[in-house]
């Protein structure tokens, strides 16, 4: 190829690279606006501090009882309160109602929809995703196309409304749409609190963070953050060291 | 023997008689004239009866049941243009006396208190003086049954009235007024200090909301009469249609020749459409309905589509019927201080119930639901769903109190049989094999007892723990007490 062509073609490349880029950046109303849970320290280490309106967030569960749909639904709908109606997939048929109101949801409308199959699934989420009074959707979706994903991302945008999916764990090696994919671990205390690890696994225009242990108070209905796993592991390490140095300076 | 007349009683003739048996008592000689007990007719006389009565008052309804033999008029609003409620009451009754109709009436603050008192309360007679009237043949005083009656509880004095009278006046169905009567409970007031959660779940819901209704804690719902108009149109095709949007286009026509037919600002909330294919084949029929009543086509039209999607037709269809079962007032919305905030508040309801109407056509109406609490002990019955649908069109809450126990979010409708290891027999479970594996209990709360009654078919009683892995999951596990079985019940996920 002459050297002019090569030229031009890799001006052309990396336009459209360029262009691909602008097209996955945020608009600035996007990266401005954040509905926040009102535990502070838990939206500081969100990316953008808090959920963008319009979003969907994944939180990877790995299986029952791990409490990956209590966190997402206590946090998710303490930040979109007032913002409109909650709406609940259940196409397990499982969930539960008094332990969902039991988790103060009470002064909101909400609705339950489980639909019976996985087209009348897709087709629900969209609706609602779409519709400008619903503030959150949340449910568990297992398998699901990216083409499908891409598609209620396009409608969570449309309709601003906060999308929130509860994965099982398998789905952590496969491509994420969303804003941020949260992977939650229970961690056994033998306490009242639950306790869990929360790790950021992907997020979009956000740089990596480090894990947080979060301590879910379910009789008040608070969280709190106990710790960043990373940096209270190099805070402790780094304080051995310094006691180490000072008993050998005294020795 | 439906009814009889008063002439008849004194023969000793009582409805639910045999006809033989009632031939029996009557003296040949007697003539004994029988008319054909006809339930519809009776509810048509007692519709124009009720067209009748509003004079009184606009707001006459028929009492809601299959034999109805009750009218409601709601008199807050006008009971001034007679001074007083007494007179309003003695008006009623002395025009209905020269209709030869004897009437038992109560004036209340709930529409079930004033039924309670009309049938089973301390009457009046009127006029005052047909107290002193005697029978005839037997010279015995008339009874209240006998001639017009009618009692005014006092304001604020209703809820002591109904609480002496009898269970009867609850409006309860048969076989709970015979479970009361085992129970030896006779009087409202005895019904009213049991707790409710036991009466709940050994009497059914009905009773709670009898009761409640009665004693004007629960409201209650009843159609005005003359505000329902039933609306039919049907349209032939010479050849079969098979293109959805040519059946949508044709049903579109008879909405809007239905709509002409509909009162001024009236609107429909449910809407019935029988697509009819060839002769010999079932027609497929779609129940469309609306939280909100309305006339628009566009959102009729809307609502029938995600139906056919959903019910995709065998057959092309040769003839289309269209039914509006009643009418309903549209709802007309306050206006205040602030118009930008109602107007999107309304707004904002609008396309809340827009979003029901479109996921319950698609979907089912069972399938998009809002919770109640139901007052059991058992966990799987202790909530009910009610479709959205309906929920917001009677505009009742979905969630208003719910129970603050802990409870799983996840809950299997049949729990799953679990292996459980304890440090002493019938002590606190310290390892269990469950379908993702095997694990030792970390820590463990409870036992939480749950027991229903004996009465109740398939009571139980379990002993619940909320149990902590090792792993930090946490499960909701449960020893059956008769079985000593362990079984996973739920997942606080």
């Amino acid at each position: 190829m002459p050297d002019a062509m090569k030229k031009t073609h890799d001006v052309q490349v990396l336009k459209h690279l360029s262009e691909r880029l602008q097209a996955l950046r945020p608009s600035p109303r996007e990266a401005t606006a954040r509905w926040t849970t009102g535990w502070k320290d838990f939206d500081d280490w969100l990316p953008g501090g808090g959920f963008r309106p319009g979003g969907t967030i994944e939180w990877l569960s790995s299986g029952n009882g791990a409490g990956s749909l209590t966190l997402a639904l206590a946090t998710a709908s303490r930040a979109t309160r007032g913002r409109g109606g909650l709406v609940i997939f259940d196409h397990a048929g499982d969930l539960y109602p008094p332990g969902v109101f039991h988790l103060g949801l009470s002064d909101r409308p909400i609705l339950f929809v489980r639909p019976s199959n996985a087209a009348e699934e897709l087709w629900a989420w969209e609706q609602v995703l779409r519709s400008p009074k619903v503030g959150l959707a949340i449910g568990t979706i297992d398998r699901i196309s990216d083409k499908s994903l891409r598609r209620l991302n396009l409608a969570a945008e449309q309709g601003e409304t906060l999308g929130v999916w509860i994965r099982p764990d398998w789905a952590r090696g496969s491509p994420c749409w969303s804003d941020a994919r949260l992977w939650v671990e229970p961690k056994g205390e033998g306490s009242l609190l639950r306790h869990w690890s929360v790790t950021l696994d992907r997020a979009k225009n956000a740089r990596e963070r480090d894990p947080i242990e979060v301590a879910w108070d379910e009789e008040t209905g608070s969280l709190s953050v106990v710790s960043s796993l990373v940096h209270s592991a190099a805070r402790f390490s780094g304080s051995v060291a310094r006691r180490r140095s000072v008993s050998s300076s005294g020795a | 023997m439906a009814d009889s007349s008063l002439a008849a009683r004194r023969w000793g003739i009582r409805p639910g008689m045999p006809l033989a048996e009632a031939e029996s008592l009557i003296p040949r000689s007697c003539p004994l004239r029988l008319v054909a007990d006809d339930p519809a007719a009776d509810r048509e006389s007692l519709i124009r009866l009720g067209g009748w009565c509003q004079r009184f008052t606009p707001w006459v309804a028929l009492e809601a049941s299959d034999r109805p033999e009750s009218l409601f008029l709601e008199v807050t609003g006008s009971a001034h243009l007679w001074k007083t409620e007494q007179r309003l009451v003695e008006s009623i009754l002395k025009e209905l006396q020269s209709y030869r109709l004897l009437c038992r009436a109560a004036l209340a603050e709930s529409i079930g208190g004033a039924w309670g008192i009309a049938h089973w309360g301390d009457l009046t007679p009127y006029p005052s003086y047909s107290a002193s009237y005697v029978d005839a043949r037997s010279k015995e005083p008339l009874r209240a049954s006998s001639c017009s009656a009618y009692r005014i509880a006092a304001m604020g004095k209703m809820k002591d009235e109904v609480l002496s009278l009898p269970v009867d006046s609850l409006r309860l169905a048969p076989a709970t007024l015979a479970l009361l009567a085992e129970l030896g409970i006779e009087q409202v007031g005895s019904l009213e200090s049991i707790p409710r959660a036991s009466l709940a779940s050994r009497l059914g819901e009905e009773a709670l909301v009898r009761l409640d209704q009665a004693l004007g804690r629960a409201e209650e719902i009843l159609t005005p009469i003359g505000s329902s108009t039933r609306i039919e149109r049907r349209m032939i095709f010479e050849y079969p249609l098979s293109q959805q949007a040519f059946l949508l286009d044709r049903v579109d026509e008879l909405l809007a020749q239905a709509v002409h037919e509909l009162p001024p600002g009236h609107g429909f909330s449910q809407l019935r459409v029988e697509l009819v294919p060839e002769e010999g084949f079932a027609a497929s029929v779609f129940e469309l309905g609306s939280c909100r009543p309305t006339t628009s086509s566009f959102h009729w039209r809307e609502l029938l589509r995600l139906s056919l999607d959903r019910r995709r037709l065998d057959r092309p269809t040769e003839e289309i019927r269209l039914v509006i079962a009643s009418s309903v007032p549209f709802e007309w919305r306050e206006q205040t201080l602030f118009p930008d905030a109602a107007l999107r508040s309304a707004e904002g309801e609008q396309h809340w119930e827009e979003l029901i109407d479109r996921l319950s056509s698609r979907l089912g109406e069972s399938r998009v639901a809002r919770a109640r609490w139901v007052a059991d002990a058992q966990p799987e019955r202790s909530f009910a769903w009610m479709p959205a649908i309906d929920a917001s069109r009677r505009k009742r809450a979905s969630a208003n109190f719910w129970p603050q126990a802990w409870r799983p979010l996840r809950l299997w409708n049949e729990p799953i049989r679990i292996d459980v290891r304890s440090v002493v027999p019938g002590g606190r479970p310290v390892w269990l094999r469950h379908p993702q594996g095997q694990d030792s209990v970390l820590q463990s709360w409870g036992p939480e007892r749950i027991e229903t009654g004996w009465w109740r078919t398939g009571a139980i009683a379990r002993d619940y723990f909320r149990v902590e892995l090792a792993t930090g999951h946490r499960l909701w596990i449960f020893q059956d007490r008769s079985s000593h079985q362990w079984f996973l019940h739920g997942a606080f996920d």
